[in-house]
């Protein structure tokens, strides 16, 4: 095999592993948030946490993060201020 | 209504913030709560090739905006998930380019990004950069780590950062079709449930 830049090759593997993502039934996606005992139709459920709903500190120290504007248009107010909580990460597994 | 995870149990310095784009998408319909974890996963996929400053949620919520706000606009023939998981990559790219500009502030770049066109699948090789580089060497070691006994995952994982088919991955691991087929879908089960997994709150 030919010897591909790290870079180029994670994207080769990412885009792979999207569409498989994409290719994915609803019942195998439901069915592992099952196992990881989510139950995305309750409301509030940590399934949909950084999806229909986030969180951001509160009193944050003055010039720490900018506050958040509720049902603001996008990731930039979400997400500015948001926190993500520990072990999030997303480079983690 | 009963929730999967006890709210009283968050620390008293998070407030929770309701209806996110991706929330406002759920409420109109254009989306489904399966349709949004699916959504999930791909975008902590997307979000394993940023740095830091830049996470799963940010990418999602931008995508939602993009395409709520009318920004991006979905081809015909294009399911709404394909199409948001395209924005999603897209987003990257752009941050990407954004940085090799010197503007690294999130703020300023989902400020500054502009409108593409949509071509999906389309894999741009990506210009060389050292941080970038260091973090597809280290999430592709992650990626590894999910399969720590799982000698046939591994190989399909390295094939598919070659860019090599299935045929050819089979050929070079003497490989048979049956065992690369269900060695996909273990690997597809264990990144969605990599891509859902709880933080730890």
């Amino acid at each position: 095999m030919t010897t591909t830049r790290p870079e180029l090759g994670f994207e080769r593997l990412l885009a792979a592993l999207g569409r498989d993502m994409l290719d994915a039934s609803d019942e195998e996606i439901l069915a592992v948030a099952n196992e990881l005992g989510q139950k995305p139709g309750m409301k509030g459920s940590i399934a949909l946490l950084g999806v229909t709903f986030a969180w951001r500190l509160k009193d944050q120290p003055k010039g720490s993060a900018r506050p958040t504007k509720e049902a603001s248009s996008g990731a930039g107010a979400t997400g500015r201020s948001r926190r993500r909580p520990k072990g999030d990460a997303p480079s983690s597994d | 209504m009963k929730s999967d995870f006890d709210l009283k149990n968050w620390p008293e310095t998070i407030e929770r913030i309701h209806k996110t784009p991706a929330g406002r998408a759920l409420d109109v319909k254009l989306v489904t709560e399966a349709d949004l974890l699916r959504l999930k996963a791909i975008a902590r996929l997307h979000a394993r090739g940023l740095p830091q400053p830049v996470d799963w949620s940010d990418l999602l919520q931008e995508a939602f905006t993009r395409v709520l706000e009318g920004s991006r606009r979905q081809p015909a023939g294009v399911p709404v998930v394909a199409f948001l998981a395209e924005v999603m990559r897209s987003i990257k790219e752009q941050y990407w380019r954004q940085c090799r500009r010197g503007a690294r502030q999130l703020p300023k770049l989902l400020a500054e990004l502009g409108v593409l066109d949509f071509q999906e699948g389309e894999l741009t090789d990506p210009a060389p950069s050292p941080e970038r580089r260091a973090i597809a060497i280290e999430q592709v070691k992650a990626i590894n780590r999910l399969f720590e006994d799982d000698l046939q995952a591994k190989q399909i994982i390295s094939a598919l950062c070659e860019g090599s088919t299935p045929e050819e991955t089979c050929a070079t691991y003497a490989m048979s079709r049956t065992d690369y087929d269900s060695t996909r879908k273990r690997i597809r089960r264990a990144m969605i449930r990599a891509g859902l997994r709880s933080p730890e709150l």
